[in-house]
This record gives C-alpha cells, structure tokens and sequence, in this order.
C-alpha cells in the first residue's frame, strides 16, 4: 500500500463521530489482506484487526487510530426545507459560513449542501458569526422532498476532495484522523509480513468516536485487553498566527512523541531512542495534563495499560483544509514497525 | 451546449478583477463565428451581432465578467503567501477554503487555513480572522522556494466547481457573474430581432470601472444589465419580504442603492414579461449597485434596465441559483430585444 493513496482513498469517505459505518467498512476492507483472522467491525463501528494473537505470557501491544472525523448531525427539517444540525465534535464556527457541505442520508450518493447564512450585504455590513448549534444546511429542496432524502441521526460531513498541494504535502478534510489511520495500516501491513519473527501480541484498532469522547475506543480497548499501546493522532503544527515558542511540531520533520502524565514516560523515551537509533526523524510534544486524545482512555483500560503516543504534525486542523505530510504519515507507520519488533525480545 | 455546461465551463475560469484573460478567452472560444469582437483599453470584450433591422439607437447587453478573489502580495520567510482582497469578501467565507494561484499561466493550488480552535485562548474571540492576518498555503517551506513561482500581483481565487443541487439549482463558484455571461452568450446565438452589442465587463467587484468605460463606447440607447442579485428567502434563516427568492423568475430592479433606473423600460419590460406569461419579481433594493449605477452615469447617461438572477451566499465560493430563473431569462431576453429595438 502507499501512503498517499490510502491518505486518498480515507480522507473522502464519509465517517462522522458515531455514523462511522462507510470508513469502517473501507478501512476492513483495506486491513483484510494482512489481518491474521477476520477482521471485525464491532456495534461501536469499531475496526479491530489481529496481526499477531499474544502467546501465553507474551505482552501485547494495541496500536490504535481513530476513524471518525467531526461533522454536523441533521436534528430536524424546518419548513423552507433547511435541515437544523447539531454539531459531531469541535466544529470551528469561524468557517461554516456558506461553506460547501455533503448530506449523507437515503440516497447512495451524498447530497450536496451549503451551510445556510446570511450575507452582510443585505443585513448589517457584518453579520455576528452564527452559533455552532444554531447553524442550518440549505440542500435546495423543500421540505415534502427533503423529508423523502433525509432523516433525523443522518451526518454531514465538509465537501472537500483530497490533494497534494505539494510534493509530500496533502490536504484535506477529516486528514484528522485518517493520516493515523493511513500510518496505522502501513504499520499493521510491515508487521503481518515478520509475523513470524514477533515475540508480542498485535492488535490495530481503528477506534471510534474519538471526538466526542472516545466511547468507541474505550469499549474496545476493554475487549482487546492489551499490555503496551501506542496511539497515533494528529497534532498541531504551528502556523503564523499560533505561539511558535509553544507549538513547536514542523511538518515533515517526523512524528512527534508525546510525553504527558497518562503516558508511559519509559516507552516514550524508548521511541525516541529507537527512531534516533535507526535514524527515523522525530520530535517531542509535551502535555501538562491530559493529551486530548485516545491515548487517555486507552492508559485507564483494565488494570491500566502502558500507553505512547505518536502525533502526526498537522496545520489547520479541524478545517476542512487540513494539511500533513507525507513523509510524517511514513515515519509514523516505521516507528511503531520498530517499536512491535523489539516488545518482547525480538530483534531485527 | 446545454446552459449548466457552459456556466460549468466558464465557471472553471480565474477571473479577478483585473485577471479576467481566462474567463474572456473562453467567452471568446464561446462566441457565433459571425459576432465581431473588440477587446478594449481595459480588457472589456465587446461584441456585435446583427439583427434583422438596426435599432435608432444601439441596444446594450452586458454582463460582468470577474468575480471577487485575492491579489498575491508576497511571500513570508516560511513560504506563507500573503495576500490583498480585491473585490468585496465576507470575512466569515475566506478562511477554511481552497484557492487557485494563478502563476504564469498556469494554476496552482493552495490553502487558506486558520490556528485550530482547539488553541484559542479563553480570552480570545472565535470571530472570523481578518483578512491582514490570513495567509495562502501552497506547500512551499521556504521564501524562496515560493518566489521562483509567485510573483507580487499574480491572481488568486478560491477554486472549486459548479454541481447541480437541489430542485432545479447549481451550486458553486463565480455563478455571480458566469451565469450572466452564459445567459448572454445563448442570447447572440440566437437569430435576433435587432442589432445589438454584447458586453462582457472587467473589474465589477472593484467598482465598475469596465462598465463606465464600456458604456461610453458604446453610448447605448437603452443599457440591459444582467447581473446576481442577492436573495434572503429563507424564513429559517431570517428572509426578507421584499427579497427576490430563488426560482420565481428574474428580479426587475427599480432601484439600487442610488440608482433608480428607466421607469418606461421597467414598465415595458414587466408588460412584456406579463405577455409571455414569463414569471418576473419586483426588485427594489437599498445596497449593492454595480454596473447599473456605472451604465446610468457614463458619459451623457445611459437609460438601464437591471435583470437580476437571485442568488443565495453571493460573492461566496459556495453561490447558488436556480437553474428556472435562468431559464426564464433566457426566455425573456430574446422578445425584450424587439421591444427595446421598436422603443429606441
């Protein structure tokens, strides 16, 4: 697989916090040539993948991303035929404003629609920005024909194709999380193919929910019972107007990894050893409290998991122009590719 | 060529105030091989066509040919371009978006993206970012890797396409001025009743400069201005009573802002529009005069009559229309000519 067409291929799927079937289904379908047994989606829309099942007594490592992106929820249609929305996740309501959106509901194909506003000129010479809960889809249709296409519980997601704007770098919506997921199955693909060679467990989750709360990830974290994990998320990479002195993760310049208080300061400063060792380009990313991530419900499964976390440097995040590297997306799939050949003993 | 492939067509065109050269080459690619073209000191494309008789005075049809974009400024250290509005933008619909940079001829594609809300400081407003502070991404790492690419002055446009949507509606990019220009184009290829001239209009978004100076060259007996205009008729979304709404037909204006157009090309036109049983709105609006005012006030004055094409989100990457109201224009444009041309 290369990174760029998974990239490609994950970032136009529709996978909305809580209505993740479509990505779910896409990334099953992507794992099933390496997954050791059938892959499974679970009620959570879940993607658990087995790579290598732990032996007696072997640890085992969970690497996990997650699949589902923000978006809007449809919550009702009012009589002008425009679908009331509530927000899926950290929707960013200074660019909704006449923005291009897509309707997943009855149709095979989504339909498209724009974030209904109204502009300044016919109104005050600047309209106060809506309100996140307060904002509208205009799909164009009245309300006899919108009620026959959609439905309450129906997600919308941003309408935005995938591209490289450059060389290694690549933009899109929802690259939140799907360069995680891309670094995760080229990292499952390059352990299934040493399998044999492994002395741990592994298990890819592709986890749900992340951004409202993580409850997929938490519910399936339990079931797999892991030992070690390392998630992989994005992060944020700073761009002219954010601190430079604070945000200090540079695309292109490898994954960063984190320290934090839920996360194993021992196997942090083991990925660091190992990307240096075998010359994978990296970098740190300190969290005073939580991580806002995976990685704080994954440490607390059980009787606590030993937990590290790779970040993905990403600008604009949570904009439907989000834009990675590449080159980052690779390094991330290699690090954890080390990291599950050395748990247990195994060498290279 | 069906009317949505060819707003589709010019549509897929850069055309800024000032950088119009994509859009009129394809306008120009577009036109009856038996119009005589001129482009003008501005860049205005003017164009004649012969009717079966010539009216007493000459009959102008126009419509604009840019629509609002952005003009590269610079490069930062970090590759960042920084940018200037040309045209007028909502602060609320510049960031978030993908642009064109148009650079020598060709196309590049960039971003405009902001700090993550995640990063706002308590204290901080979650308010649109002005313009000053935005910056396009096109990849580049370094200032020099952009400069051997981008040059000061070069045109930017937020990029996108032109989809069907809804009942009868397209949705997309530049339809402000592109669906006026298609309209116009089916128009000269029709055999018409009159002579008239067809002008394709630069730099609306930044005052109407091309129409001024486009209407002084032709010093027009009675000026057809097709243009967009802004529709609020959604109830959800606060609609106003007097706005024109999507598919009831083109909106006549008898005023704008300053402007009070022709009250005898009004009447004739709306008797006309009742003759046909063509559906037409009344439109009468306090903001947004363009190439109306221009037309009024070029040279000895002009008599203007406005068809507006309602649009929802104008001067957005994200415009709709109502594929109806095009339809219905279209409809009424051709008997108009013979009304207008017995008028003069």
């Amino acid at each position: 697989m290369e990174a760029i067409e998974l990239i490609q291929t994950l970032a136009q799927v529709n996978g909305v916090s809580g209505g993740e079937s479509s990505v779910s289904g896409v990334i099953a379908e992507l794992c099933a040539p390496f997954s050791e047994s059938p892959v499974q989606i679970d009620g959570f829309n879940n993607v658990i993948c087995t790579i290598r099942p732990p032996k007696e007594g072997e640890p085992h490592l969970l690497l996990e991303a997650h699949l589902d992106e923000i978006g809007f929820m449809v919550t009702s249609i009012a009589d002008d035929g425009l679908l009331h929305v509530t927000p899926c996740g950290g929707v960013d309501r200074r660019l909704q404003a006449a923005s291009p959106v897509l309707v997943w509901g009855r149709p095979k194909t989504p339909i498209p629609g724009v974030v209904g506003y109204l502009p300044p000129s016919l109104d005050t010479p600047q309209h106060p920005t809506q309100k996140v809960d307060e904002m509208v889809i205009d799909i164009g249709y009245s309300k006899e024909k919108a009620k026959t296409l959609v439905t309450w519980g129906d997600r919308v997601t941003a309408d935005m194709e995938p591209m490289c704007l450059r060389e290694t770098r690549f933009t899109g919506k929802a690259l939140d999380n799907r360069s995680g997921c891309a670094a995760l199955l080229l990292a499952g693909e390059m352990l299934a193919a040493c399998r044999d060679r492994l002395h741990c467990g592994v298990t890819l989750l592709f986890g749900s929910m992340e951004e409202v709360g993580s409850a997929g990830t938490r519910a399936a974290a339990y079931d797999i019972a892991p030992t070690h994990a390392i998630v992989v998320d994005v992060s944020f990479s700073p761009t002219h107007d954010m601190p430079q002195q604070k945000y200090t993760g540079r695309l292109g310049d490898g994954p960063m990894i984190g320290y934090a208080p839920i996360l194993s300061k021992e196997l942090s400063r083991y990925l660091e050893k190992t990307a240096r060792k075998n010359s994978i380009p990296c970098q740190v990313e300190v969290m005073g409290g939580r991580t806002g991530t995976d990685a704080d419900a994954i440490a607390v499964t059980r009787g606590g998991v030993k937990t590290g976390l790779l970040s993905i440097p990403q600008r604009y995040m949570h904009t439907p122009v989000e834009v990675v590297d590449i080159n980052d997306v690779k390094q991330t799939a290699m690090l954890m590719l080390f990291y599950g050949y050395a748990l247990g003993g195994g060498t290279i | 060529m069906t009317l949505i492939e060819r707003i589709q067509m010019l549509a897929d065109a850069v055309g800024t105030p000032g950088n119009e050269v994509e859009v009129r080459r394809k306008i120009s690619s577009l036109l009856p091989d038996e119009c005589t073209r001129h482009i003008d000191a501005l860049g205005n494309l003017l164009v004649e066509k012969k009717g079966a008789k010539t009216p007493g005075k000459p009959i102008m049809v126009s419509a604009h040919m840019d629509e609002p974009g952005m003009l590269v400024e610079n490069a930062d250290l970090t590759g960042g371009i920084k940018f200037s509005l040309s045209g007028n933008l909502d602060l609320q619909t510049l960031s978030g978006r993908r642009v064109w940079v148009l650079s020598g001829g060709e196309r590049l594609p960039g971003v405009i993206g902001i700090k993550p809300v995640h990063v706002l400081r308590p204290t901080e407003p979650d308010d649109p970012m002005p313009a000053d502070d935005l910056f396009i991404d096109m990849g580049f790492t370094k200032k020099e890797e952009a400069e051997k690419l981008i040059l000061p002055g070069d045109a930017a446009a937020f990029s996108g396409e032109v989809k069907p949507f809804g009942d009868r509606m397209i949705r997309g990019r530049a339809l402000d001025s592109r669906s006026a220009c298609a309209v116009l184009l089916a128009l000269l290829e029709e055999e018409l009743p009159f002579d008239i001239t067809a002008v394709f209009t630069v730099q609306r978004e930044t005052g109407s400069a091309g129409m001024k100076t486009a209407a002084f060259q032709v010093q027009p007996g009675a000026a057809v201005i097709l243009e967009s205009c802004p529709a609020a008729d959604l109830p959800t979304l606060g609609a106003k009573k007097d706005s024109p709404k999507l598919g009831g037909g083109p909106a006549l204006s008898l005023r704008e802002q300053k402007s009070f157009y022709d009250q005898e090309l009004f009447a004739r036109c709306m008797e006309l529009a009742q003759r046909e049983e063509i559906p037409v709105q009344v439109r009468s609006a306090a903001f947004g005069s363009g190439d109306g005012l221009a037309a009024q006030t070029s040279g000895k004055g002009t008599r203007v009559l406005e068809l507006g094409i309602p649009s929802r989100y104008p001067l957005t990457p994200c415009c709709v229309q109502s594929l109806k109201d095009l339809d219905n224009l279209q409809k009424l444009l051709l008997p108009l000519i013979g009304e207008l041309g017995e008028l003069l």
